[in-house]
């Protein structure tokens, strides 16, 4: 029998005993096969490095198989995935389902489909007999006949599809070719195979390892790393059955001590999943347990340790292998820790398309040009990089698309090319165009790929590095993905993707993005992918319930217990998928079992957000193999916490960081004041202040300097209620003017005043864009409209002998009819926007300033820093030959008491319906006045002194910080 | 356990026929009688771990209790069931449907990639079936719809709505 079955525990030198019988071979010039990319390197190297380089031959499994092809002559090229993803569905769409239906009509059923596809091709269950199997299985149940009878006509419907164009997939591919080995077994040759390094075999594997050893009469010889009776094997007994089943000659490894520096590390490769009746060592600190208080703060325990050894512990970062059991999970958190702690790190990652720069460009382009595509797509497009020589500008579209509701792509395309007629977007219209025809799409769209790659190196020939090769990366693979459906149109354009449906093809298109482990960094791992390497330290992480051991994930058409049955019944053999437990423990145990020096474990306690999570019982079963007293030494490291202490800081800035953070309790310190002389100089030299500004400083001086004085542009539309509130004003403005003829609003103006208010509703609804929707645009309105119509009945009832004379009365600025109110000497020139005057027959008058609900008492002006009415009251006298004797907040959206709030002279306005504690004395009535300009006159003083104490109790509308990444205390304002 | 049971324990582990409510104040030992129950069915009634399921408030809970049934099942010598334990069905309510439902998800009507949205996700959702409810439903050509909305505002009808929502949801 020409196979040899290698076996043996972990390191017992399964691959020097390959390895040496492949040198032996070469003047056969035999094949090694490998499982990934990574090994077929990593095995040349070492091949070349005992001096093996001619008549090597290193390959994947799919070379193999790609080699079994040629020499039997079986050609064509297997389907390529997305090609055969349209192809599913197509086959979806032709089976007529009912009872299958709801699901097939769900973006993940295809894939689903396809992994039964596979499942069944490999197991060489052709249509006829899934079908019978699936209607024996239905007539046995009828409640489950039609499901049984869809689920068998769907797999014919596939492999009807795939007949139709003349394709095979990868599976039949493969099997096609082993069939034709099997038939010529002298296409082989002779040429000796081995087989090293999997976990386990597939089907087709097993298949093509009995067709070359069996059939074909090649030196096959395969490796496995199994030892008959462990628990941490169990796994992988089916695969030692078979192929021993095979008669081949087994060679059988010992456990080697000598591998490991530790011996602790090396009885817990024996001992592990074991009966535990043996010695158990204390492991010292070849040992580590590590437990973050979230994963966050896992992941930088376990930074900080490795570059510990490499720093101080004679480690080279090749020496260390982060394991975690899907890798491809935590990519971006791996990648911010690791490069935050400056460890140097590599780690293969799958980006979806949509998810990239140039990808989400592309996929946005499409949207646009032939799907309902949003304003925030065209920027997508426009922000990718190098299409736009000035990148500002798509910011600036953004702003006014924004501000004034565009929400469209096509409203937004008609933003810019008003802005830049010289700049037409003719992309959108020639993608639009192609759109007509599935093939002219997919060129269309390679060509736009292409030209979205180019854009940033135009006259440039750069070597790329970083998100600029990850851009080559994902253009070359989307033109490799529409190159695939231009084909498939080519050979039946119903198989191609309707331009919608393309979009979400794109954006699932999956670039891999190989970072191969190499001299000078950590390899970021599975423990799959750790099973060939030689590591001295192994981080272990993510040890909690539910992630590793990974729970089975059981297959959706048809559950463990239907399979059971289905095997039963027909002996189709299928998988049982929801019992993982042995192959976990295998897991475990192949990372467990590789490093010779140090082996940490981790485990998050709970998520970022604090939701708690339990310890992956995989530590108990490792601490099992200790003694008791290892599993007291844990290191913990809280949930949010900054730094480390110096002996652990893996760099200066973490060590001060740990300092700062060390310093538990200590008060912020308070925010410097302004101290650039030129901007002191500018306030210093301000002669005039508006009465809202002077308010705003009294509130919260960082309030005062940001909106006021840094007045940053704004992006998002203004805030719905002072949209409302300007609306209101310019309303009431309209309506109570055209009624001012008629002296004091009395019951008998009602009518004529509702009118009035309907109609500059109308006129001004379009004056302010309360809110992008449509809808809430609607019910803001209604709403004001209720609130306005409420407010003039109110003041028609209120006995009010004043009339309402001055509107929107403006004075102190540039352009304002009215000069500046010169108070307290001339010490402040006080610039405003008075609301509303209200004038008696005797030249007294009343100021009213409009509120939504909130109007303050006058004994709380001060409290609350409220100066407006109190500085117009003063600055009326100043402004107008009239006399002010009272001053009120005039709620506008309250609808139990529409009362307004404020300072009211005794006597004045007698009628009035005001709140008595409002009504004061002269002597009352001056001295808060006073009050005020004192405040005010504090005000400006700190302004131009540069002061600016947060005063977060009062910043934001409705009270707290509203600038908490400036003033960090917002939780002082809780 | 290392415990003394007392005689209400003892029978609440003990008993078999029908089912049983176990209803005693915190700290009384509840949990303990659980994972004894679930230990005896498999050492002394020779059910295997998969075949018991236990269902708890949280997966913290979860996984305590799971780590409790391993512990108790060691003690008694009993290494094979207490690995198969780790695999047990000791979950909560969420995992448990999320389980069935991932077994049965194409005979449930569902997608078979289907995930249970993350809260923010779930957010999103909310406010964007919400604003296509309040689109649909201030186009029908009746005033109360809009003055309802304008009442009450729109951000708190949202939040009445999805309360009620959640409400009804819970009720099954």
């Amino acid at each position: 029998m020409p196979l040899t079955l290698v076996t043996g525990p972990a390191n017992a030198e399964k691959a020097g005993h390959v390895l040496a019988a492949y040198r032996a071979a070469l003047s056969h010039e035999p094949l090694l096969v490998v499982p990934t990319f990574a090994d077929v390197e990593h095995y040349r190297r070492e091949l070349a490095a005992s001096g093996a380089v001619f008549g090597v031959g290193v390959v994947r499994f799919g070379g193999l198989m790609g080699e079994v092809a040629r020499r039997t002559g079986v050609g064509g090229r297997p389907l390529a995935p997305l090609a055969r993803e349209r192809l599913a569905v197509a086959a979806v769409g032709r089976a007529r389902l009912s009872a299958l239906a709801g699901s097939a009509a769900t973006p993940g059923f295809a894939h689903a489909l396809l992994r039964l596809v596979d499942e069944l091709s490999e197991r060489r269950i052709d249509p006829g007999r899934w079908w019978a199997a699936m209607r024996a299985w239905g007539e046995r149940e009828p409640g489950r006949a039609a499901y049984a009878e869809e689920l068998a006509r769907l797999y014919g419907a596939y492999r009807d599809a795939l007949r139709d164009i003349g394709r095979r997939d990868r599976a039949q591919h493969d099997l096609a070719a082993l069939d034709a080995l099997r038939l010529r077994p002298a296409a082989w040759r002779g040429t000796p195979v081995f087989v090293y390094g999997f976990d386990d075999l597939t089907p087709v594997q097993r298949d093509a390892i009995e067709t070359l050893a069996v059939h074909a009469g090649a030196r096959v010889t395969v490796s496995l790393t199994y030892e008959p009776g462990r628990a941490a094997f169990a796994g992988r007994g089916a695969t030692f059955q078979e192929l021993m089943a095979l008669g081949p000659e087994h060679v059988e490894l010992p456990a080697r001590a000598e591998h490991y520096a530790r011996p602790a590390l090396h009885a817990l490769e024996r001992a592990l999943f074991e009966d535990g009746e043996g010695e158990r060592p204390d492991p010292g600190d070849a040992l580590l347990l590590l437990e973050g208080g979230g994963e966050r703060a896992e992941l930088e325990l376990v930074g900080a340790h490795v570059a510990r050894l490499i720093a101080r512990g004679g480690f080279a970062p090749e020496d260390v292998a982060i394991v975690l059991r899907e890798p491809r999970e935590h990519v971006a958190l791996v990648r911010q820790v690791l490069t935050e702690l400056e460890v140097p790190f590599a780690i293969d990652r799958v980006v979806p398309a949509g998810h990239t720069a140039l990808g989400r460009g592309l996929v946005a382009l499409l949207r646009c040009a032939v799907a309902d595509g949003s304003a925030d797509d065209l920027l997508a497009w426009l922000r990718t990089p190098g299409k736009l020589a000035e990148p500002a500008l798509a910011d600036r579209l953004e702003q006014r698309a924004r501000r004034e509701g565009a929400a469209t792509a096509a409203r937004a395309r008609a933003l810019w090319e008003e802005d830049h007629p010289d700049f037409v977007l003719h992309e959108l219209d020639r993608v639009a165009s192609a759109a007509r025809d599935p093939i002219a799409l997919c060129r269309r769209l390679a060509a736009e790929a292409s030209a979205l790659f180019a854009a940033p190196h135009r006259r440039r020939a750069p070597v790329l590095a970083g998100s600029e090769a990850l851009d080559a990366r994902v253009a070359g693979a989307l033109r490799s993905a529409l190159g695939e459906l231009e084909r498939l149109a080519v050979l039946d354009r119903g198989l191609a993707p309707a331009p919608r449906e393309l979009v979400a093809v794109l954006e699932e298109v999956e670039v891999f993005v190989r970072d191969d482990p190499r001299p000078g960094v950590v390899a970021v791992t599975s423990p799959q992918a750790l099973r060939a390497r030689r590591v001295r330290a192994v981080f272990l992480c993510g040890l909690r319930e539910g992630a590793f051991p990974r729970p089975g994930t059981p297959e959706p058409f048809l559950g463990d217990a239907e399979r059971r049955e289905l095997n039963a019944a027909s002996g189709l053999g299928l998988r049982l998928r929801e019992d993982r437990l042995d192959a976990e423990r295998y897991l475990l145990y192949a990372a467990a079992s590789r490093p010779t020096d140090v082996l940490a474990l981790s485990w998050p306690a709970a998520d970022d957000e604090g939701e708690p999570h339990v310890r992956s019982l995989f530590v108990d079963d490792v601490l099992d193999c200790f003694a008791p007293a290892a599993a007291e030494r844990i290191e913990r490291r809280a949930l949010g916490a900054a730094g480390f202490p110096d002996a652990l800081a893996p760099t200066a800035n973490e060590a001060a960081r740990g300092r700062l953070a060390g310093r538990a309790g200590a008060p912020e310190p308070p925010l410097a004041p302004l101290r650039d002389e030129r901007v002191l100089e500018v306030l210093r030299a301000r002669g005039t202040w508006s009465a809202s500004a002077l308010e705003a400083f009294a509130s919260c001086p960082v309030k005062w300097f940001v909106e006021r004085l840094l007045s940053p542009g704004v992006l998002e539309p203004d805030p719905e209620p002072m949209l409302r509130g300007e609306l209101a004003h310019a309303v009431l403005e309209d309506a109570l003017r055209a009624l001012s003829a008629g002296g004091p609003l009395t019951p008998a103006h009602l009518d004529d005043a509702r009118a009035h208010v309907r109609a500059a509703l109308d006129r001004h609804a379009d004056d302010a864009r309360i809110s992008p929707s449509a809808e809430r645009r609607r019910a803001a309105l209604r709403r004001l409209e209720v609130d306005l119509l409420r407010y003039v009945e109110h003041a028609a009832h209120a006995g009010s002998a004043l009339a309402p004379t001055y509107f929107e009365l403006r004075f102190g600025g540039p352009d304002d009819p009215l000069g500046a109110a010169e108070l307290a000497g001339g010490e402040l020139r006080l610039a405003g926007r008075i609301d509303r005057v209200d004038v008696g027959p005797g030249g007294e008058a009343i100021v009213y300033d409009y509120k939504g609900k909130g109007a303050p008492a006058q004994a709380k002006w001060l409290e609350e820093a409220r100066l407006q009415i109190g500085l117009y009251l003063l600055a009326l006298p100043h402004l107008l030959d009239l006399d002010a004797v009272g001053g009120l907040y005039q709620p506008l959206g309250r609808d139990d008491d529409g009362r307004p709030r404020g300072l009211l002279l005794d006597g004045a306005d007698p009628g009035l319906a005001s709140f008595g504690t409002d009504r004061v004395d002269a002597e009352a009535f001056d001295e808060r006045l006073a009050e005020v300009l004192d405040a005010a006159l504090a005000a400006v003083r700190g302004i131009r002194s540069g002061a600016l104490a947060p005063n977060p109790g009062r910043c934001a509308y409705g009270g707290g910080c509203a600038h908490p990444t400036i003033c960090r205390c917002e939780a002082a304002a809780s | 356990m290392t415990r003394e049971l007392t005689p209400e324990q003892a029978e609440a582990i003990a008993r078999r026929d029908g089912d049983l409510v176990l209803s005693a104040t915190a700290g009384s030992g509840k949990t303990s009688v659980l994972v004894e129950r679930f230990v005896r069915s498999v050492v002394d009634d020779g059910l295997r771990p998969d075949e018991l399921l236990a269902i708890t408030f949280t997966d913290k809970a979860a996984g305590e209790l799971r780590g409790r049934v391993r512990s108790r099942l060691l003690e008694l010598g009993e290494r094979d069931a207490a690995r198969e334990a780790e695999g047990a069905w000791i979950t909560t309510f969420h995992g448990f449907c999320a389980r069935v439902l991932r077994a049965h998800a194409v005979a449930s009507g569902l997608d078979p990639a289907f995930a249970v949205l993350e809260p923010a996700d779930a957010r999103s959702a909310r406010r964007e079936a919400f604003e296509a409810a309040l689109a649909a439903f201030l186009a029908e050509p009746r005033p109360t719809a809009l003055d309802l909305a304008a009442a009450y505002g729109v951000d708190r009808l949202q939040r009445m709505v999805v309360g009620a929502h959640e409400a009804l949801r819970s009720r099954g």
